[in-house]
């Protein structure tokens, strides 16, 4: 009876509608993907060099294939949902000032960043009036965007970077000299370690490999640094709107940033004050063979804790896996780092 | 009562023939022997003579009229025992001719039987037929009257009608509803229906020398009493209404009510119109003729409301025992609305005209609600209703799992207030209050916090408003309507830390006075005043592209854009609109043409013209628009049956208050335009049975769209470059009740069209639907059994196609890359839904019992494409599988 009643309430609901059987996995590598995109640093005003380093794969493990990369300096239309202008996309065009061809590449980053793509007015198009800035992102963010474009068989596969630029703030004078008092350039972020259960599992890098059984189901934590968290209190590591060189000298003679969930000013748009809040992190997980139980995890900027799980079910066949976790931030930093195991 | 009448009909024709009943006598042949008395006597007999109750009137033979003199006829009659003429002979001859029209006449009559103890008997009477000659000329300068009267709800004839003349001239309606009466003399005069079943209504018509007149009367009939039989009727009179439309489709809420599919939802009868686009499943938009939701006006009693359906389209506004009809008017309406750029729907309210006490209750999985409707004094009505879903409660209990958290569930509530008061005969004033309160909450949790998203929207409104009517003698009628209220919107959206929030708040204020009445014999007017004015304060925070605006190219599910705003801003919108229309009426009143014109002031004030900055005063503006909106329309009666059609009108409406915020849209909006073409026929087959085509043409302009601009102006995210057109064909074949069905076909084909800016190609509207099929009927089985069926079929709405896709790295999501605007289609709707029901009745309490089942052939039918995560699948949402819903309702 229980079973008829929720069935004909559930039935009668808008959610009756059917949501077709897709494949939305994308954590398992089947082809020619671009995974992730760093840029060190993780933040520039124009004119910085900026490297850029592409992490590719196929279902065999990490590929060193060309990249080409290319700034787009097209603003995007205000009818355009996306991130970028479609043009962005597009094979090639005046619009790209190209940075190089390689997995790693480096580029200064366009002169006119912060007027196309930031709070500055903006240079006026062709056949278009001069007028809107860009609004920012919920971190108080602006992006540059650039295009990697990776050849693989019949479709290019295409990345778009999008590196956060330091252009001040469109607030009063004084927000604006406190802004830059306060603010820290974002610094990517790193996985600190990444555990299986309480193994901790040895990276790529050190040319050891991680032992799992065939079939076998790993319970992964993947942690990042824990940053200075503002108590208020001078000496806390953390340079709070109300404190100064002067006034703590401990916290804001010096101020730098961190890899892990950092804490940062923003302007609040609703009250047109500053305030200071956190990044949220999420891992993206990416492995050649087995199955997750999500493609991304991650914790809420209120959330404190620096780390997050996912369960992963190696293959049934023996082989070398290749496993990554991808780590960003809100501010578009990122990190990762890559496993190999050994399925047995 | 009805005997006088009906001699009074005979003398009053015999005014011009004078047929006398000179005698009368029992045909011996066919007497009854005497019955016997208990005491063994003779009993005395009592015998009743016939009574002549149709009376026939004889044409003065042409032949006859050169001879310059009249004649008498003396006919002998022989009536059966059910009043018929059985066999007519002339006793006195006066010719041929005279005698032969006589006998025809008379053989026509019909007459009350004649009793012999209360027991019909053949009888035969002796009648003399007189011709006269100076009344046949004078007959030659007057008019005929006949027609019919019908029940506007069933178009069903009624019978015991008075049709009355101001020349004292009247008679009854037959069981057929036909009427006639001879002889008027020329000129304008005054036409009453009266009778025991329906509320008096009058008229007036043009009577033209030697003219017949033939009219047919739709007239509602009196709602059942409760009380007691013997108190005296409530009488109003009123003009008949002006069909001034010259397309609408208008339903009964009696049909409505037996729509399969709907619920008994009266209102939701609408999308089974002509012209109407079906609705998403989960969407209440009301696209009509393809305009956008927005552009059609809602109206309850001739106050506008911001919506008919509570969110997700699963239930009007107004509990169908509070409606008495709803009428869709497609397009190409008069001047008394504007505003808009599409179409209006119009619900008229039941009239509170019931003795005692009456009410009902009602629910189903959805929701319930109850209503009563009293007679405080024999002045005073009033109603109350209440209807509240419980489909989230219904929920949790039968639910272990937090089912909210991944199903939108509409949470909704509604309430009606009426008071209505006789002030004088014919004169009633109407305080009532409508509100409506809708939510809706959705979480979709993810184990990546940037990737929740939670909806939680709200939509309320509230109207208090006053109506005085007043029937004039002359048939004229004055309404004044003010009306004072409440809207508010509010969608707070997050997709991770990305924020969409709007909320609007708005003040309503509502004036409308009218007139409506006879100005000439061949001229009917209307003039009014229809003012409105909504105070709105909004706030908007987050990206400017969220929500999606009609002509975004987007796919279903898609993030918000990162970019954030937000604004603060206030808008007053006021309008002002007199406006004055004339019914025509030309040759013989098979033409009438309709031109109307509307003034409409619209005064604009913002707050802000710029986006706030700190330190700095907001700046803002108010600007006058005056426009001036022509409207014609025109009817041709080619034959009774077979009518002609066309109207022209110029529409204008003021832009959105949310599309006037200097952050995420354009303050210095104006309004957007629209300019209707109709043309069509009517093809009466039936009394019941009509064909109409109406061909359709709508083009806008000053559309508002996005700028298509990278780095528009500050304050100029919007622009007013799009134009649009609709062009089609609706048709409608209606069966109205005839026996125990009714029902009807419609099929609409259309193409509806942007242009976003003129150096754009054109696009198809988002709300595109090239083909739109319904069928539907209700059956009444008897013994309290009804059925009904629906079948419906509709293009897919038009959808941008993905042909590939991109990695946003910075946020790890997969961006569509799309193809040409709206150049694909979701598959097409069909479906086929039944409802049966069963009426119970003890004593005053109805109860009826029903099951509409939805999609009975559980035919999968796409809804909306989605697209897996990174694009490369493609696949559709389906809607409702085999839905069941079983509902019940008491009444009394």
């Amino acid at each position: 009876m229980r079973f008829l009643a929720r069935a004909l309430v559930v039935g009668a609901l808008l959610g009756a509608a059917c949501k077709p059987d897709l494949h939305q996995t994308v954590s398992i590598v089947s082809q020619t993907q671009i995974l992730a995109v760093r840029e060190d640093p993780g933040e520039g005003a124009p004119k910085t060099d900026i490297q850029y380093l592409a992490l590719v794969a196929d279902s065999s493990g990490p590929l060193q294939t060309p990249v080409d990369w290319a700034f787009c300096n097209e603003r995007e239309p205000l009818a355009e949902l996306g991130p970028v202008s479609p043009k962005c996309y597009e094979p090639s065009g005046s619009w790209f000032s190209p940075i190089g061809i390689g997995t790693q590449v480096t580029g200064a980053l366009p002169t006119l960043g912060c007027r196309q793509f930031g709070p500055e007015v903006p240079e006026p198009q062709a056949n278009q009036p001069q007028g809107r800035p860009v609004d920012p992102d919920a971190t108080g963010g602006y992006y540059q965007p650039a295009r990697a474009l990776v050849a693989s068989g019949s479709a290019d596969v295409i990345g778009i970077a999008e590196t956060r630029l330091t252009c001040g703030l469109a607030g009063t004078p004084d927000q604006v000299t406190q802004f830059a008092h306060h603010y820290v350039a974002n610094v990517n972020p790193m996985i600190d370690a990444l555990t299986a259960g309480t193994t901790s599992l040895v990276t790529d890098e050190s040319g050891a490999t991680n032992p799992v059984p065939v079939g076998g189901v790993l319970s992964l934590t993947a942690s990042w640094a824990p940053c200075p968290t503002p108590t208020g209190v001078c000496g806390d590591h953390f340079c709070a709107l109300d404190e100064t060189p002067t006034s703590c000298p401990d916290d804001c003679a010096t101020l730098a940033g961190c890899t892990g969930a950092e804490t940062y000013v923003n302007l609040d748009l609703a009250t047109h004050s500053l305030l200071q809040q956190r990044e949220g992190m999420q891992v993206s997980w990416f492995a050649t063979a087995g199955a997750f139980d999500n493609d991304q995890t991650g914790r809420g900027p209120e959330e404190m804790t620096n780390f997050t799980t996912n369960g992963w079910r190696a293959p049934d066949r023996p082989g070398p896996v290749h496993l990554w976790a991808v780590l960003r931030d809100d501010r578009g930093g990122t990190g990762w780092a890559e496993y190999l195991f050994d399925v047995r | 009562m009805r005997e006088p009448r009906q001699w009074l009909i005979a003398l009053g024709a015999g005014a011009t023939l004078a047929p006398m009943l000179t005698s009368w006598s029992a045909a011996a042949q066919d007497q009854p022997a005497p019955v016997p008395s208990a005491t063994g006597a003779p009993a005395q007999r009592t015998i009743v003579p016939p009574k002549l109750v149709t009376f026939v009137q004889a044409e003065f033979p042409p032949s006859e009229v050169a001879a310059g003199h009249g004649a008498t006829v003396v006919l002998q009659i022989a009536i059966d025992p059910a009043g018929a003429v059985a066999g007519v002979i002339v006793l006195e001859s006066a010719g041929p001719a005279f005698d032969g029209a006589a006998v025809d006449a008379a053989k026509r009559f019909v007459f009350e039987p004649a009793t012999l103890d209360g027991k019909p008997i053949p009888v035969k009477i002796t009648y003399r037929y007189q011709f006269t000659l100076t009344q046949q000329l004078v007959k030659k300068q007057l008019a005929d009257f006949q027609g019919r009267v019908l029940d506007r709800a069933t178009k069903q004839p009624i019978e015991g009608v008075g049709v009355a003349l101001d020349t004292g001239q009247e008679t009854v309606t037959d069981a057929q509803g036909r009427f006639r009466i001879l002889d008027i003399p020329p000129g304008d005069h005054a036409v009453t229906l009266s009778g025991e079943t329906i509320a008096t209504v009058g008229t007036t018509e043009t009577f033209g020398v030697s003219k017949n007149v033939d009219a047919t009367y739709e007239v509602d009939r009196k709602k059942e009493k409760g009380g007691s039989d013997e108190e005296e009727e409530e009488v109003v009179i009123t003009a008949p209404r002006l069909k001034k439309q010259v397309v609408s489709t208008e339903v009964q809420a009696t049909q409505a009510l037996k729509v399969a599919g709907t619920q008994g939802d009266v209102l939701k009868v609408i999308e089974n119109l002509p012209g109407v686009a079906r609705a998403a499943v989960g969407s209440s938009a009301l696209v009509v003729w393809g305009a956008a939701p927005q552009d059609t006006r809602v109206y309850i009693n001739g106050i506008h409301v911001p919506l008919l359906y509570h969110g997700g389209g699963y239930r009007s506004i107004v509990p169908s025992d509070f409606v008495k009809s709803v009428e869709l008017i497609q397009g190409g309406y008069g001047p008394a609305y504007g505003r808009g750029l599409g179409g209006i729907v119009s619900v008229m309210l039941r009239p509170l005209d019931e003795e005692g006490s009456h009410g009902s209750v009602g629910g189903d999985v959805y929701d319930a609600s109850a209503d009563v409707r009293a007679e405080v004094t024999k002045h005073l009505h009033a109603a109350i209703g209440f209807r509240k879903s419980y489909l989230d409660t219904l929920l949790n209990a039968v639910s272990s799992e937090d089912v909210g958290n991944y199903v939108p569930i509409p949470k909704y509530w509604d309430g009606q207030a009426r008071i209505v008061y006789e002030l004088a005969p014919h004169e009633t004033i109407e305080l009532g209050g409508l509100v409506s309160s809708d939510r809706i909450s959705h979480t979709l949790l993810n184990p990546a916090p940037a990737r929740t998203t939670r909806k939680n929207e709200g939509t309320d409104f509230n109207r208090i408003y006053v109506r005085y009517e007043k029937h004039m003698e002359d048939g004229s009628i004055v309404t004044v309507a003010p009306a004072i209220g409440g809207d508010s919107t509010s969608v707070a959206n997050t997709y991770g830390s990305t924020l969409t929030a709007v909320t609007n708040d708005s003040t309503f204020f509502g004036l409308r006075v009218a007139w409506q009445g006879p100005v000439t014999a061949h001229v009917r007017g209307s003039v009014g005043l229809d003012a409105e004015a909504g105070a709105s304060t909004l706030h908007r925070a987050g990206s400017i592209g969220a929500p999606p605006r009609e002509g975004d190219v987007y796919v279903f599910g898609q993030p918000p854009p990162g970019r954030i705003g937000i604004d603060d801003w206030h808008v007053v919108i006021g309008t002002f609109a007199p406006y004055a229309e004339a019914d025509v009426a030309l040759f013989d009143e098979r033409l009438h043409l309709v031109p109307g014109v509307r003034f409409e002031p619209f005064i604009t004030q913002t707050n802000k013209l710029v986006p706030s900055f700190p330190g700095l005063p907001d700046r803002g503006s108010t600007r006058e628009e005056n426009v001036i909106e022509p409207r014609i329309s025109a009817r041709y009666a080619f034959t009774p049956r077979l009518a002609g059609k066309a109207a022209f009108g110029v529409y204008d409406q003021a832009p959105q208050p949310e599309d006037l915020s200097a952050v995420f849209g354009t303050p210095t909006l104006v309004l957007s335009k629209a300019e209707h073409y109709v043309a069509g026929g009517i093809l009466q087959l039936t009394d019941t049975l009509s064909v109409e085509v109406t061909g359709f043409l709508s083009e806008s302009e000053d559309l508002v769209v996005r700028s298509q601009a990278s780095s528009p102006y500050i304050a100029h995210a919007l622009d007013q470059t799009g134009i649009g057109r609709s062009f089609g064909t609706q048709f409608l074949a209606r069966q109205e009740q005839v026996g125990h069905f009714f029902g009807w076909i419609s099929y609409s084909i259309l193409h509806s069209i942007r242009r976003d800016a003129p150096n754009l190609d054109w696009r198809l509207f988002d709300y595109d639907q090239s083909h739109v099929f319904t069928a539907l009927g209700s059956y009444d089985l008897g013994a309290g059994f009804e059925v009904s069926a629906r079948f419906r079929y509709a293009t897919g709405y038009p959808r941008t196609p993905v042909i590939g896709s991109y990695l946003d790295t910075r946020t790890d999501t997969y961006e569509p890359i799309f193809g040409p605007h709206n150049s694909i289609r979701i598959p097409p709707f069909v479906a086929l839904d039944v409802r049966a029901a069963k009426h119970f009745k003890r004593g005053r309490v109805d109860g009826e019992v029903y099951l509409d089942v939805q999609n009975v052939t559980d035919n999968p039918n796409p809804e909306e494409i989605v697209y897996n995560t990174n694009y490369t699948q493609r696949g559709y949402i389906t809607g409702m599988p085999i839905l069941p819903i079983l509902g019940a309702r008491v009444t009394w």
